[in-house]
């Protein structure tokens, strides 16, 4: 499954995936969905026996309606 | 020299590769900020990892006997117990030993992980071009010099 499939059918919310597939840069371009969720920690504590795992979220960076000063 | 060229879309992020003290790896999501002195990773990931500092921070919480250091965010101060993260890889491009604050960056950004001057520093290349929409990162001869030697001093 790619980036946007995910983002597409679990939108802002946080996923645990398994990376099946990287590009030239090293960047994961197809995933395998273990878990997903609203909230950071639990989607982690859920996947916590899984090794090389990848979380991130699928909403924007940044979302919108939000202003972020990092 | 290793170079990677990643695109972006609004802001410059990219997936990076965390190696764990406790051999495991995770991988999230980042964001460039020349502007943080640190790394920023999720105090959940540095616990998880094996970075015993967080560990030091859940179970005595935040004292000066903790030896926790005062940051400094546009909101104002926060205390934060540094690590040191073994490796940090995006692709081939490794980089070893970076400073960072276990410290969570509100979930509303979208991304887990603040990637500030103590990993880009070490760096040959950092570009952000904004009108390619790409980011450019190109390591440093130096580094891959300290790495070799390391490498040949654990033989």
């Amino acid at each position: 499954m790619d980036l946007n499939t995910i983002r597409e059918k679990h939108p802002n919310l946080w996923v645990a995936t398994r990376v099946l597939k990287r590009d030239e840069n090293g960047q994961p371009i197809d995933f395998e969905l273990l878990t997903v969720g609203p909230h950071r920690i639990a989607v982690r504590e859920r996947a916590l026996n899984e090794n090389d795992t990848c979380f991130f979220s699928t909403g924007d960076v940044f979302r919108e309606g939000w202003l972020v000063i990092l | 020299m290793t170079k990677v060229v990643i695109p972006f879309k609004d802001a410059p992020t990219l997936f990076i590769q965390i190696g764990g003290k406790n051999g495991k790896r995770r991988e999230l999501r980042a964001i460039i900020d020349p502007a943080a002195q640190y790394v920023i990773i999720p105090k959940v990931d540095a616990l998880q990892l094996g970075y015993e500092p967080a560990y030091r921070e859940m179970l005595t919480g935040l004292s000066e006997e903790a030896g926790y250091l005062l940051a400094y965010t546009i909101a104002g101060p926060i205390e934060v117990l540094d690590i040191i993260i073994d490796e940090i890889r995006v692709g081939d491009l490794v980089v070893k030993n970076v400073m960072a604050l276990p410290y969570d960056v509100p979930m509303e950004t979208g991304v887990d992980v603040v990637l500030g001057h103590s990993f880009l520093s070490k760096l040959k290349t950092v570009i952000i071009d904004y009108e390619k929409k790409q980011l450019v990162l190109e390591d440093s001869p130096q580094q891959q010099t300290e790495d070799k030697e390391k490498k040949e001093a654990t033989v």
